[in-house]
């Protein structure tokens, strides 16, 4: 055992509800834990429910940030099998959306013992076009994203323009946290951006272990079909379940189906 | 009579010539309704936007950013402001915009005004630019003055490679480095940090770090489409340490190189020129440290030891018999001290010349370092004479020293054939329970006992007890 106690649930922001199962939910780029609102309560009657960010995210520690470790998404997901073991989960079912379903996927290779169950929604294990793969993007396409994020603010500066429409029509969710939601630290995005859109784990599909649900959307430019049937292709004990949704974020635009195809996965 | 103001036609007009683009999507991002202005700020026909996705309109690198950040956002906070993407017009070129949007409707419907904002992002790009190359600069400046002064501040070899090693880290973004040097048999010793290819790298003669000594260029393994055919081992020992490239620099000394040092990096990493020129410089700063350290223990080892026959000299061995008797009364040892006069000498320098005679010297230290024990030491105290320091010796121990110390000075010098050279010796031992005494007293002792053995005859020993 490690003699410095790294504190994961302050760095990694983590919230816990529920009791039951442990169901593990790791956001993607670009968000943080905050994307899950609308899928992971309906897993909280039964399961034991575990919400994070990764470091840069939402409420994590920013001081946790070491640019050489988070240089790889395996430094990630060091950071999520950190957090299964301190808090002694086992039997966990990993859900992961766009990269964290693939830092996800690492974190289940790391440690079969303690993940039996994966859920990949909209995974990419390389975003970026090579022989004999077709993944969505050209490297050019990258850098027009990269050299894009300099002029976002990724929601830690205050907004000074005027909205031009009307109000928002969900005072509910704005009111409460107001210009919070998806917070990133803008240098940490533009490192996590590189390292998420120019790394290739197609090798670590063929090495998932455990009984995997892929979850592909009919129109995803991201994440495009051909794609999602590569992943299940790879991954030996898997299952691929295709959402008629339109996008990258089915857990936001239609959760009711995410949640009846993790359930469905889970029977 | 209707108010001309509010009649149909009148919005209309209002929304189709706004001074921005503006449309309407549906809660699943296809679009309704569209205004002139976006259709001639993209050039696009209305047909061929309206019932597809606005993203569709976006170039891609904006698509990437639209779909994990702008959307998600938009959905869970009900609006989204002052976003910068790509509008990907009719035409094929691509038109900076700044987008706001807001759902209304319960989230069946969004409403988003687009700002043409090329000429705003390209006095941006130009800032920005000039930025960059300050900062760049400046970060470089700062790692080049770190390094120096961390280089400066270092009084060990294995220092300097800690704080390269370290420095590289942190300028390359690396998981890992690792500094190798090359020891006395021109081998790689992996000095500091960790070589996660396990001695691949920077331990087998035949690979990396030899390709990297012998072309005296930065070699980086894993982004290239021949790496494997080039480097199989390196590229497999690369996926067995889940590592995607590894970067090799020369450590140059003048123009020779000393060592080497590798970066690990766990995703394909391209190193810019730019890059690898300031892993050079601050590996040529590194190198700089350590011909200062490899000078300054030179120094130090002239300034203990005899040149002619590179044992100890006369400061040296007072400073070690000094070290002994600095201890503790309870912690004393036996000291014996040995003082060593050539018998014989002086003719062979007078008839043979000096040449001859040095290397006698020589000879005599070489047979003296093989007739003493490791921990013994042994000097020149000065001319032919020599001193031996044996800790934790005393009595018979010491004559047997002293006894091998005679046959061995006895056998015959092939440097002077048919020459007779003996030595003359007194030991002076001090007993651990004996009374104090110093460096000067000792060394008088035995000076005066070797003195003694010379009367008596020569090639012989005189004890005496201190």
């Amino acid at each position: 055992m490690p003699s410095t106690r790294i504190d994961v649930v302050a760095r990694n922001n983590v919230k816990i509800t529920g009791t039951g199962r442990p169901i593990v939910f790791a956001h993607g780029f670009g968000c943080s834990q905050d994307m899950w609102r609308f899928v992971a309560p309906s897993f909280a009657d039964d399961h034991q429910v575990v919400l994070f960010d990764h470091v840069g995210a939402g409420g994590s520690d920013l001081s946790a940030y070491r640019p050489g470790k988070y240089d790889s998404l395996d430094g990630y997901a060091d950071d999520v099998v950190e957090m299964l073991e301190q808090l002694d989960l086992d039997d966990v079912i990993l859900v992961g959306h766009s990269v964290g379903s693939i830092i996800g996927l690492l974190a289940a290779n790391q440690k079969p013992s303690r993940v039996t169950a994966l859920v990949l929604v909209g995974p990419s294990p390389r975003y970026v076009h090579a022989e004999g793969y077709e993944g969505a993007f050209t490297q050019p396409d990258i850098d027009e994203l990269l050299d894009g994020l300099d002029a976002n603010y990724f929601g830690w500066s205050h907004t000074m323009a005027p909205v031009i429409m009307g109000a928002p029509d969900r005072p509910e969710l704005s009111d409460e946290l107001d210009g919070s939601f998806c917070r990133t630290d803008p240098a940490i995005a533009r490192h996590f951006a590189r390292v998420t859109f120019l790394s290739d784990n197609r090798d670590d599909l063929k090495h998932v272990s455990v009984p995997t649900l892929v979850l592909q959307n009919t129109d995803d430019v991201i994440a495009p079909m051909s794609v999602g049937r590569f992943v299940a292709d790879q991954i030996p004990q898997s299952e691929l379940v295709v959402l008629p949704v339109s996008g990258h974020c089915a857990h936001l635009s239609a959760p009711a189906e995410v949640v009846a195809a993790i359930q469905g996965f889970l029977k | 009579m209707s108010d001309p103001e509010s009649s149909e036609d009148y919005f209309e007009s209002l929304f189709h010539g706004a001074p921005f683009g503006y449309l309407v999507t549906d809660g699943s991002d296809v679009v309704v309704r569209v205004n002139a202005t976006l259709l001639a700020l993209g050039g696009f026909d209305e047909h061929n936007v309206v019932g597809r996705p606005l993203r569709d309109l976006l170039a891609p690198g904006s698509q990437l950013l639209y779909e994990t950040r702008h959307l998600p956002v938009l959905r869970l906070q009900g609006y989204s402001n002052e976003v910068f993407l790509q509008l990907a017009t009719a035409t094929g070129s691509t038109l900076p915009v700044l987008v706001n949007a807001a759902v209304v409707a319960d989230g069946n419907e969004v409403r988003v005004g687009i700002l043409d904002a090329s000429n705003r992002v390209s006095y941006e790009r130009q800032l920005l630019a000039t930025q960059r190359t300050a900062e760049d600069l400046a970060a470089r400046v700062t790692v080049l003055q770190n390094a120096s002064a961390a280089f400066a501040a270092s009084v060990t070899e294995t220092q300097i490679a800690d704080s390269l090693a370290s420095i590289l880290e942190d300028a390359l973004v690396a998981p890992a480095t690792c500094v190798a040097l090359l020891n006395e048999r021109g081998e790689l010793d992996v000095v500091a940090g960790t070589d996660l290819l396990d001695g691949l790298v920077l331990g087998d003669v035949h690979l990396l770090g030899s390709t990297v000594l012998e072309s005296e260029k930065p070699v980086i393994v894993g982004t290239g489409p021949n790496d494997e055919a080039i480097y199989p081992w390196v590229v497999a020992a690369l996926r067995e340490a889940r590592l995607h490239t590894v970067a090799v620099f020369p450590i140059m000394s003048d123009s020779r190189p000393i060592g080497a040092t590798a970066a690990f990096f766990g995703r394909a990493r391209e190193l810019s020129e730019s890059e690898c020129e300031m892993v050079l410089s601050v590996a040529r700063q590194a190198s700089q440290g350590l011909t200062r350290l490899r000078a300054q223990l030179q120094l130090a080892y002239a300034a203990r030891h005899d040149q002619l026959t590179g044992l100890a000299n006369r400061a040296s061995l007072r400073a070690s018999i000094a070290d002994l008797l600095a201890v503790p009364a309870h912690e004393a040892r036996t000291l014996a001290v040995m003082f060593l006069d050539l018998d014989g000498f002086k003719t062979v320098n007078d008839r043979l010349g000096h040449n001859v005679g040095d290397a006698v010297l020589r000879e005599v230290a070489s047979r003296l370092n093989s007739s003493v024990r490791y921990v013994d030491v042994v000097g020149r105290y000065g001319g032919d004479e020599y001193v031996v320091v044996s800790a934790d010796t005393a009595g018979d121990d010491a004559a047997q020293i002293a006894d091998r110390i005679h046959t061995a000075i006895g056998r015959q010098f092939d440097q002077a054939p048919g020459f007779e050279i003996t030595a003359s010796i007194g030991l002076a031992s001090h007993g651990s329970s004996a009374p104090p005494t110093t460096v000067d007293d000792l060394i008088a002792a035995a000076d005066a006992a070797m003195y003694e053995s010379k009367r008596l005859g020569r090639g012989r020993t005189t004890h005496v007890r201190v």
